[in-house]
């Protein structure tokens, strides 16, 4: 991925690989949110093809990240050549580690987590020798345990680490949505001269939550224009990624999003 | 409590159903506990608890069962439809996110919801009941397990598992994958596998002789390895070797480790993941 053009692409789906290779150009690069199955035929033709992204778990940035996931970590990242590596602005497991919610959730947003955060993502960088880009996540419910903004911790975050911003437009719009915030106000709260890189996706609702959610699903033609609304606000981005990964994702849904994005954020 | 521990208060909230149920009825938290459920908003705490079960689950039934998945279209039930059953809903609340007691019961749950009125899936699919049971194992070894009180010696891990099958399930999996005309047709055969969870949480599992099921029998931690190889008539050096490599896959829990590296998965029978 170049410097100087803004690359489109999607999270690799293994099992709609063959279209994938079928719309390379459409798609630029990829996200790899596993590592390739041993098995998988299609895999040494993705990574000729494609750009590779590394966007895997490695770790909580709560907490220092043992030798084994640092380890994991270089493996993939030199296995993908991956231009920097994503990592979620999340804590969700304890300390001890008796409990894990195995799904993103944000750290509550202190001054005592922002120095762990700093600490162990320079740690994370340093070894794999690779930027960090760190992705916002959204909260559900009322936690009133922060002692900074969550845009203060992420500007002080990446000022001090060197790491740079990973914005979910469908993370900001449920954000927005269950703080009761106006988007566009919230978005601008956000440190978004620090993107380097832009997700956009769609959200469902779910009986469990009463209302909507991250899901693998196309993004609306309202969050199509949010993230054309916000792209002109970001002037350091590198990459738009459609986040949506899951075994349920239909053939046809990348390629029909990925135009629509291209059109609405004049990349065609 | 410093904001790292509230964290944890708020996590543990959300993975432990009994837990939560508990402070939801406002009772059993101690003062500091107290401080923080008094600054979240419970209800909507418990809704995305809910949630996050039903999505636990289902990522592991959507990964382990996936052989079940492929053959939906014939069976006419997806494994991952068990979690919308009132049945799973009335089991959410007792349930603890990673537990394998819990994992126990959920598996539970999806052997009745898969062999449940099965019989016209047996006539179609004769192992069907070896590919839940082949499944089920690997959907279990994902549970943490508890910690392994640590014996003198070498002992069997308790995340160890033996499946006994009547087919040779594991030559026809891949095939289950790709779309075919004829149901692929395993050998009936009896097999062993044997599962184990490395500490990093990979499970493997590999082809298990008579041989191999008596040496992890053997490993009770009480005896050393050197006493159990003469016991079964092992050379030493191999005994030993061998027990390296259980180890590196998780299958062997040792006091001290006995090797100092681990080695590479060059055990002699075929290996698969799930």
């Amino acid at each position: 991925m170049g410097t100087d053009k803004i690359s489109v692409g999607a999270f690799y789906n293994p099992h709609l690989a063959e279209e994938i290779l079928a719309n390379h150009g459409l798609i630029e690069h990829l996200a790899m949110a596993d590592p390739p199955e041993k098995h998988d035929p299609h895999f040494p033709q993705i990574k000729q093809r494609f750009a590779l992204l590394l966007h895997d778990y490695i770790g909580q940035l709560a907490d220092a990240l043992s030798p084994h996931a640092l380890e994991r970590a270089r493996r993939l990242a030199d296995l993908y050549q991956s231009p920097w590596v994503a990592e979620h602005c999340q804590c969700v497991i304890t300390q001890d580690g008796r409990y894990n919610v195995d799904y993103v959730f944000p750290p509550v947003y202190t001054r005592e987590m922002l120095a762990r955060y700093i600490a162990n993502a320079r740690i994370l960088q340093e070894s794999l020798g690779r930027p960090l880009v760190l992705e916002q996540i959204p909260r559900y419910f009322r936690a009133d345990l922060d002692e900074i903004s969550e845009g203060d911790f992420l500007r002080e975050f990446f000022e001090a680490s060197g790491a740079t911003f990973l914005l979910d437009v469908a993370h900001a719009w449920l954000q927005a949505h269950y703080q009761g915030k106006e988007v566009r106000e919230y978005l601008l709260s956000l440190p978004l001269d620090q993107v380097t890189e832009l997700h956009v996706a769609g959200v469902t609702e779910y009986s469990d939550l009463q209302g909507p959610w991250i899901a693998p699903v196309e993004p609306s033609d309202e969050m199509l224009d949010l993230a054309a609304w916000v792209f002109e606000r970001i002037p350091r981005v590198r990459g738009v990624t459609f986040d949506a990964f899951s075994t349920i994702l239909q053939p046809g849904t990348i390629p029909r999003t990925l135009e629509r994005t291209r059109r609405r954020l004049g990349l065609a | 409590m410093n904001s790292r521990d509230a964290q944890d208060v708020i996590l543990r909230l959300l993975a432990d159903g009994p837990y939560r149920s508990t402070a939801m009825g406002g009772r059993g938290a101690d003062a500091e506990v107290a401080a923080v459920l008094a600054r979240v908003d419970l209800p909507a705490l418990d809704r995305f608890g809910r949630f996050l079960c039903r999505h636990y689950y289902r990522e592991r039934v959507v990964h382990y069962f996936k052989y079940c998945r492929a053959l939906a279209p014939l069976v006419g039930r997806s494994p991952e439809a068990a979690l919308k059953t009132e049945e799973f809903k009335a089991l959410m609340p007792g349930l603890i996110l990673g537990e394998r007691a819990s994992a126990q019961r959920v598996l539970d749950l999806l052997r009745r919801f898969l062999t449940a009125d099965a019989e016209p899936v047996r006539a179609k699919i004769p192992y069907w009941d070896d590919l839940i049971a082949y499944q089920g194992a690997f959907f279990l070894s994902d549970a943490v397990p508890s910690a392994q009180p640590l014996a003198p010696f070498p002992a069997r891990a308790e995340t160890t598992q033996f499946v006994e099958l009547g087919f040779d399930l594991p030559a026809v999996l891949p095939r289950l994958l790709r779309p075919f005309e004829e149901l692929p047709m395993p050998l009936r055969t009896p097999v062993r596998l044997l599962l184990a969870r490395s500490q990093h949480g990979e499970v493997t599992a590999i082809r298990c002789s008579d041989t191999l099921k008596t040496l992890l029998d053997s490993l009770t931690g009480e005896v050393a390895p050197a006493q159990v190889a003469a016991r079964l008539g092992v050379d030493a050096g191999s005994f030993e070797r061998t027990l390296r490599q259980l180890e590196s896959l998780g299958a062997v829990v040792a006091q001290e480790s006995f090797s100092s590296s681990h080695v590479g998965s060059d055990l002699p029978a075929a290996s698969a993941k799930g």
